[in-house]
């Protein structure tokens, strides 16, 4: 679909999915669905559906499946954490031309009650690719 | 006399400890894994993209699959412009037919791939076929 928009101006908006993506039987109109993301430092809790701290034992937890829907102008939404995602867990990669981390993949906003802050503190993060 | 280069004595110590050797390490997607899930996660990566092929786009991306693999291609660079919308180390044969298939433009996909293969002799070496199909969904579309 086009919507003749400068490409500069577009960056993504977030809305994580209630369902598992296998289940998922259509794409979206706009944007993609995405999966296979692992959240380190925190998890998501699927009763309250907002970032909690990561319950003991457990290192990482499997982010569920989420929308990225293209906007223009998007600036963050309020009471979201602006979660890196790296590729590995090394998190540190070197500067690429972008200006970015050759590790680094994208911001994604997930819903907290928390201040953004504590996330950051925690240095909580999205990984695509566990050590294991 | 050598027997064995010293990359070669690498790749199979590397074998040995459970570790993804550093020749392959070169042109493959960013991992800390072992050897082991190492093997595992690219059988994943090719069955995703396989999928993707054979039934057509997914609902859902694993986000993981995608990478640019940012290595220097050891090859001249007067060929690199048309290797890097390819693929820089030469591709699995079933996938070759695969994509020619599916490419509305096929014969071109194909003179293409045939020019590769006869370059690099068909050197086996699919860890580039996610960046490889982006392209060619790309290229269809022109």
């Amino acid at each position: 679909m086009s919507y003749a928009q400068a490409i500069d101006g577009l960056s993504f908006e977030f809305e994580i999915l209630g369902t598992s993506p296998e289940t998922l039987e259509k794409g979206p109109e706009d944007g993609v669905y995405v999966y296979g993301l692992y959240l380190e430092g925190a998890r998501f809790d699927r009763r309250t559906w907002k970032l909690q701290d990561s319950e003991p034992g457990k290192m990482y937890d499997l982010l569920p499946a989420i929308h990225f829907k293209p906007a223009v102008g998007h600036k963050q939404a309020p009471a979201t954490y602006a979660c890196p995602v790296y590729k590995t867990a090394v998190r540190k990669g070197v500067l690429s031309t972008t200006g970015l981390s050759t590790n680094f993949v994208v911001p994604v906003e997930l819903p907290t009650d928390k201040p953004e802050q504590k996330w950051i503190l925690a240095g909580v993060a999205a990984l695509c690719n566990l050590t294991d | 006399m050598a027997v064995m280069s010293s990359e070669l004595d690498a790749m199979y110590s590397a074998l040995l400890t459970n570790r993804v050797p550093g020749l392959w390490e070169r042109v493959s997607f960013a991992s800390l894994k072992s050897l082991a899930s190492w093997a595992a996660d690219f059988v994943n990566r090719v069955a995703f993209m396989r999928s993707w092929l054979r039934q057509g786009q997914p609902a859902a991306f694993a986000l993981p699959v995608f990478f640019f693999p940012q290595v220097r291609y050891p090859y001249p660079p007067n060929f690199i412009s048309i290797l890097t919308c390819l693929c820089p180390v030469g591709i699995h044969d079933g996938v070759v037919a695969d994509l020619c298939a599916k490419t509305p433009r096929g014969k071109i996909a194909n003179r293409s791939i045939l020019h590769m293969q006869h370059k690099y002799n068909g050197l086996l070496h699919p860890c580039h076929m996610p960046r490889l199909l982006m392209d060619f969904r790309l290229s269809s579309r022109f």
